[in-house]
Parts: structure tokens; sequence; C-alpha cells
């Protein structure tokens, strides 16, 4: 395909073209089927392209919507049964605190994800190149915005799906946004693997334990980082605090 | 002549993103979804992604190319919702859980509308992805040709002549076109 024709192309899209050259570009679409689907197939790039870049703001406002309503049919998770059993336990544990907070002092608090949930800033554009949802993934992600960093790197992991720091990323991401079973599927086979991501992998699938409270599991999963893994330290000290 | 089905009026919604009608829709068609997923190796937050991203994609869809609702939306959006589902569980190397779905009566009509839509989506999300492919100088001279809407403003943002603008933008064109092209035949034959 030469540059000439996709200037017609460009020229025909704009209402540019004019008497003799319009009628020879019609008779061409009509009788070069070469000719036609080449036009068509830029024609319907070229659409796509402008439809997406010009809707993308109003994009952003749908989504805003959809955002407000995604809970609204959540299924209320106790009978009232339960939900009287749960206040019971939420006042013995309401007490239990209040008795630790009035004798003792900070230290025994319980650990929390959120004093661990410190994460490296994910870094995935390779200098001067531009991809779109890479980048849209790294500043998600870096901005804490993680229900769009899901999305993202769930695109990515669309076209790539061996990449294994993607991947631990997504793990992260998902957490974050408390979509832990899903995470710890994700992360399962990073911390199974041979990748540098291994122990990291490792260390995310137990501070998914801890979010969930499940906390016989994460002091498991803590057990299992070896002492050369750069995340040992830390792991070592949640391990004493639990 | 297709005729426009009543539920229209939630394809409507979403181009002009009514609130109103919008919760409508999910009080109505969503519940489904999110029990089929829940089902299905997933989680309620799972089933709201998809539906979100299909909401999206059939928005797309609605103003790109004029979609006209000509059946029932419950099982079309059923449809478009569980096949996003079945490619995102093949993406996280998951198997599907077969059972009997709870729509039990589809229309030949509501395959094919839930199949444009999925199509349609397939479409963009490869020109979406070429684009990703080009050099960083086309990548910018179409956005700014298609936000700013006028190749001189592009120019004079640009910095470069008229003329230059307009060979450019025809030409990145071009390339994304060849590269979708190509990618699309590599697909074909992956399939095979």
């Amino acid at each position: 395909m030469n540059e000439e024709q996709y200037i017609a192309f460009d020229a025909y899209l704009q209402g540019e073209l004019k008497g003799e050259e319009l009628q020879s570009f019609e008779h061409k679409l009509l009788n070069d089927a070469g000719f036609k689907t080449a036009f068509q197939d830029y024609a319907d790039v070229e659409q796509s392209l402008k439809s997406s870049i010009e809707h993308a703001s109003k994009e952003k406002e749908l989504r805003a919507t959809l955002n407000t309503l995604r809970n609204q049919e959540k299924p209320s998770e106790n009978s009232s049964v339960f939900s009287i059993k749960r206040y019971v336990w939420m006042g013995v544990a309401a007490s239990v605190l209040l008795l630790f907070s009035v004798y003792i002092f900070n230290d025994v608090d319980p650990p929390s994800y959120a004093e661990y949930a410190m994460h490296q800033p994910l870094e995935v554009g390779v200098r001067g190149t531009t991809n779109t949802s890479s980048n849209a993934a790294e500043e998600a992600f870096n901005s804490k915005d993680y229900q769009t960093a899901v999305h993202e790197l769930r695109l990515l992991l669309g076209t790539s799906p061996e990449n294994v720091e993607w991947q631990l990323y997504y793990g992260i991401s998902l957490i974050e946004t408390d979509r832990i079973a899903t995470a710890l599927t994700i992360l399962e086979p990073i911390t199974s693997g041979a990748s540098v991501y291994k122990h990291t992998a490792q260390w995310y699938t137990a501070l998914g334990y801890l979010k969930s409270e499940k906390l016989e599991w994460c002091k498991s999963a803590l057990e299992k980082i070896p002492s050369e893994a750069s995340e040992f330290e830390k792991a070592q000290e949640l391990l004493d605090r639990l | 002549m297709a005729v426009k089905h009543s539920d229209h009026k939630y394809i409507e919604a979403l181009i002009q993103n009514n609130a109103r009608v919008l919760s409508e829709l999910y009080r109505k068609f969503t519940p489904k979804v999110v029990r089929y997923i829940s089902k299905n190796n997933g989680d309620y937050d799972d089933a709201q992604d998809i539906i979100q991203e299909s909401l999206v994609t059939i928005y797309h869809q609605a103003v790109e190319k004029g979609l006209l609702l000509t059946c029932p939306f419950d099982a079309y959006f059923f449809l478009v919702c569980k096949r996003k589902w079945l490619n995102e569980l093949r993406k996280r190397g998951r198997k599907e859980v077969t059972f009997l779905d709870e729509i039990t009566s589809i229309s030949k009509e509501e395959i094919a509308m839930a199949e444009d839509t999925l199509l349609y989506e397939q479409k963009s999300e490869l020109i979406d992805l070429m684009f990703t492919q080009l050099g960083s100088k086309c990548q910018e001279i179409i956005k700014a040709a298609f936000a700013l809407k006028s190749m001189e403003k592009v120019a004079k943002q640009l910095g470069v002549t008229y003329g230059y603008a307009r060979k450019k933008k025809s030409q990145c064109i071009g390339q994304l076109t060849k590269l979708v092209r190509n990618a699309a035949e590599f697909d074909q034959l992956k399939n095979d």
C-alpha cells in the first residue's frame, strides 16, 4: 500500500475530492475489489479511533455513574439471626479492645494489613516508548487507584499473560480492592515459580491472608519466606507480632 | 426493516448517562449475571467488573455504530456478560463450570445481537491494542487529530506544516490499518 493511496483515502473521507478525482476514486471503489477492501479497512480503523477519542470523556462520566450503581444490588450478607450473633461478638470484641487499651499500651495492637501495605511503585514503561495501557496501569497503581489498576493490568495480561511482573501487580491490586480469593489464585503460581518475584508474591500471599484475618494461614505463608529473601526481615517481624 | 424494541431505552440511557434508567437496568438485569458468575469461579466484584465493561462496550457500539436494539435487553445482555466472563476465565487459566443457565429460551435474534456486540468489542480492542504499537509520533498526531478536530490546529500544536500533518496522519492510520489486518489474520490462523 503506498502513501499516496492513504492520502487519497483521507481526502475522500474528508469530502475533499472533487470532479474528476472524485469520479475516478468512486469508479475504483466499485470496480477494484482489492482497493475497496483496503479503503474499508482504513475507514473502519479511522472511525473506531475517532469515536473512542471523541467519546473518552463521556465514557469517564458514564463509568462514574456505573460506579455508584455497582453495589446497588449487593445482597446483604447476614440474616437477622446472624446479625444478632455478630452484634454480640462485636460487643465482646469491643469490650476486650477497651480492656486492652485501658491496661496495656500500643504494642499489643494487632498487626493490620495497612501497616504493611507499602508497595514498590510499578514501572512498566520502557523509556522512550509509549504504551498507553502500560502507562495507564502504572499511573493508576502508583496513585493508589487500584480499581483502575485492576482493569488496566487485566488488559495488559490479556495480551501478555506470561508477564510475571504484571501478574504480581494484578495480584496486589486485587488485594487492595478486597478480591483476596482471586488475588491468591493469581499469586499462587508465582510463589511456586522460579521468577525473581517469587518471594515477593509469597509476602503478598501472607498480606492477603492478613487482610482477610486468616492469621494462621498468614503465619504459615510467612514461614515460607527464606532468609535470603529481601522480605525476610519484615516477615519475621510480622510473625513475632502474630 | 429492523424494528426498535422498547428496551432500546436502556441503550439510550447509556448514551445519555441517565442514572435513573441505569439504576433500573441494574435492578432488573444484573442479579442474574452476578449469580451466574458467582457459581462459575468468580465473585461479586468480578461480576460487577464484567457488567461495567459490557455496558461500556455497548455504549461505544451505540455511539459509534448506532446500535439499534431489536430484541429484549435481558437475554442479550446476559449473553454478552457470559461470553466476556468465559474469556476472562480463560485468561486466568481457569476452567468453566458448566450448568444450565437461568435463561432458557434465547432467540436467534438475541444471539445475533450479542455476537455483534462481542465482535465489535473484539475489533475495537484489537485496534486499541495495535494503536499502542505505533510510534509515539503517530500516536500523538492521531490523538491530536481527533481531539482538536482541525488539522490546522494540529499542525500548529505540533509545530509542523499543515501539509505535513495531513500526510503524516493518513500514513499513521494506514500503518495502523496494516497492523490490525496482520494481527487479525494471525488470530484467524491460530483459531484454525
